[in-house]
């Protein structure tokens, strides 16, 4: 039991990471971005083909900086080809949108890497390794990617509360209007947000690379994952994005060592529907009107 | 109603859907390749589907990507009912045979019932909160269908037992002529009951709500009754459509039919034509189903498949960029140009 729910705490993590991207862009923009799964899978796929690069048995961990650069272009790219176009504009406009590109980019991904399942060649100690603690055993792939996902949460409360950048997101994301009167230019706004959203997809991908495998569909589930987390935590609200995050890896690890690994999807979703039918405003969120 | 769509008046107004449905008619009997009889099925099978999604995603605005659940739940009620429910190991209900004619209503009913439980919560607010649920509610319904492989057969679906003979009452013919007619019908239904949308009470209180919903609430409008009602007719459009797909194919599986992919598929093919339209699905259809058959033919080889659904990807992002009022409003576009240069010759000679 202790061991299923540290194993949900540890891979909650990187969820809460991906929703964390998933929620700054909705929060500045209002967009709520049906392609993040595809993103991280993005990342899973830059991983393993700069991976591949690598010298044999190396640390996936040294890629994060030119996969998050990778992310970042390929976000600045999405976004000011399109995304830039449908903002404020309604939202069936950017729903159909960004499931256009989470088509686009799931299927030019099977046009690239082929549609069959793939894995990142790790080393065995990492992909096997685990640290007994006591009566539970922590996967170290999982540790890794747990403290990695926690130092982008701190840092990220650090660029929002610290940064100006940061602080013209936080204003623009209050009032679009004001903010624009008061000088902030929201257009970088936008791109910086949208495109650090992407980044914090695809790096989740590379945090994930040794435990998870590698198919051009992937990113779907993951997409549901990151909308649970962020309508758990309240729209918008980035440490309520952390928290739900967290609790949706609870629930899959749960809900696949007790109903089995078939019934953990439905789970996250069971659990996505009830709160949109009791708590449309996350638990934390407070009841206001959406626009 | 029906005497104003057969009226005179009707005809002039939409000479091409008549040409449409003419050449439709007689489309089997001077085209012999059965290859093609069948596309064109597919085409009135999805065009009926994109008609039920453009009720709640054209006109009233609120983007569904449920409409795979509502579609399977048909299929399986139907086929489940009619040729019994799992394949290996024990049956739990054996092949009663019952009628899809009357077993429809069940699909039906059960349809209309999701649509309730997640229209209702979520047509309180205004925003993305429904378009999630859906696909919360897609994931979950595969995912059951999966699971209880007892009822559903599992990933591998449910079969009819061979089958033979010509019934209309237990929808089977042997060749594809009598079913393509079925098929046609019913998308012209469905087509109807958009007309009928389209000029009455229902439609003026979506495209309002569309609008300005606080303006349409404040003159007595309960948004959310209207949008849960054109949600209702929606999914049982599509529950209906799902039996006649079943009873077509002949069998039914949760990847193809409850899938996600279904869900945009059909999408798809009311953007493309045009959302809130009477005709747009129709056209969308005609081009998306062709699209695909041709791109499973030339392309199966290239990227495994992936190709085809690039492009459909490719499609939406470019509609919704550049023309979000889809195909029919490029026509109207050139028939507005044509009218008005006509307008200004004849004030040229006056």
């Amino acid at each position: 039991m202790l061991q299923v729910i540290i194993n949900g705490l540890l891979i909650g993590g990187v969820y809460s990471l991906v929703a964390v991207g998933i929620t700054m862009i909705h929060g500045v923009m209002k967009i709520v971005n049906f392609a993040q799964g595809d993103f991280l899978a993005m990342g899973l796929y830059f991983t393993y083909a700069m991976y591949s690069l690598m010298p044999q048995g190396s640390l996936p961990y040294w890629l994060l900086v030119p996969v998050g650069a990778a992310m970042y272009l390929a976000g600045c790219i999405f976004f000011s080809s399109t995304i830039k176009k449908v903002i404020g504009k309604g939202d069936s406009n950017y729903i159909l949108l960004t499931i256009g590109l989470s088509y686009i980019i799931q299927n030019l991904i099977q046009l690239i890497f082929g549609p069959d399942f793939k894995s990142v060649a790790v080393s065995e100690q990492l992909r096997n390794g685990a640290i007994a603690l006591g009566s539970v055993s922590l996967s170290t792939a999982r540790v890794i990617a747990f403290a990695a996902a926690a130092v982008f949460a701190v840092f990220v409360n650090w660029f929002l509360s610290s940064t100006d950048i940061g602080r013209a997101m936080r204003a623009t994301s209050e009032n679009r209007v004001v903010a624009e009167s008061l000088g902030i230019k929201t257009g970088t706004v936008f791109i910086t947000a949208f495109a650090m959203g992407t980044v914090f997809a695809g790096i989740s991908g590379l945090l994930i690379s040794p435990i998870f495998l590698l198919s051009p569909k992937v990113g779907a589930q993951f997409s549901t994952i990151a909308m649970s987390a962020m309508v758990l935590g309240g729209l918008g609200n980035i440490k309520g994005a952390l928290v739900g995050g967290l609790i949706i890896g609870l629930v899959e690890s749960l809900a696949s060592s007790y109903a089995g690994v078939l019934l953990a999807q439905a789970a996250i979703n069971v659990v996505l529907m009830l709160v949109l039918i009791f708590r449309p405003y996350g638990l934390f969120g407070k009841e206001g009107r959406a626009s | 109603m029906i005497k104003n769509i057969f009226s005179l008046t009707s005809i002039k107004k939409h000479p091409v859907a008549l040409i449409f449905i003419l050449i439709c008619l007689i489309f089997p009997f001077v085209i012999s390749r059965t290859y093609l009889t069948r596309v064109l099925m597919e085409v009135f099978f999805f065009a009926a589907l994109g008609n039920a999604w453009n009720i709640i995603g054209g006109y009233g605005k609120q983007t569904s990507w449920a409409s795979s659940t509502f579609f399977s739940i048909g299929a399986y009620t139907s086929i489940m009912l009619f040729a019994g429910s799992g394949q290996a190991g024990g049956k739990i209900i054996p092949a009663l045979g019952i009628s899809p004619w009357l077993s429809v209503w069940l699909g039906v009913a059960i349809a209309i019932l999701f649509a309730v439980v997640i229209g209702w919560p979520c047509f309180r607010f205004r925003g993305v909160f429904f378009s999630i649920a859906t696909i919360a509610c897609t994931t979950i319904w595969r995912q059951l269908l999966i699971y209880y492989e007892r009822f559903t057969g599992g990933s591998l679906g449910l079969t009819f037992k061979i089958r033979s003979g010509n019934t209309l009452w237990g929808l089977h013919f042997d060749t594809d002529i009598p079913f393509y007619f079925v098929a046609f019908i019913w998308m012209i239904f469905t087509t109807l009951v958009i007309m009928y949308i389209d000029s009455h009470k229902l439609g003026y209180y979506l495209r309002a709500i569309c609008e300005d919903q606080d303006a349409a609430e404040s003159l007595g409008m309960k948004s959310r009754n209207v949008k849960l009602q054109a949600f209702i007719i929606s999914s049982a459009i599509m529950a209906f459509t799902g039996m006649l797909y079943v009873f077509k194919t002949g069998f039914a599986d949760p990847n193809t039919l409850a899938s996600q992919d279904m869900s945009v598929r059909i999408g798809i093919v009311a953007i493309l034509g045009g959302m809130g339209t009477i005709w747009g699905p129709t056209v969308g259809a005609l081009i998306t189903i062709p699209l695909l058959e041709l791109s499973n033919a030339y392309l199966q080889g290239f990227g495994g498949g992936g190709a085809g659904w690039a492009l459909y990807g490719l499609l939406i992002v470019v509609m919704v960029l550049f023309k979000p009022n889809g195909i029919v409003s490029i026509i109207d576009d050139i028939k507005a140009r044509f009218v008005s240069k006509k307008a200004v010759g004849g004030d040229n000679v006056a």
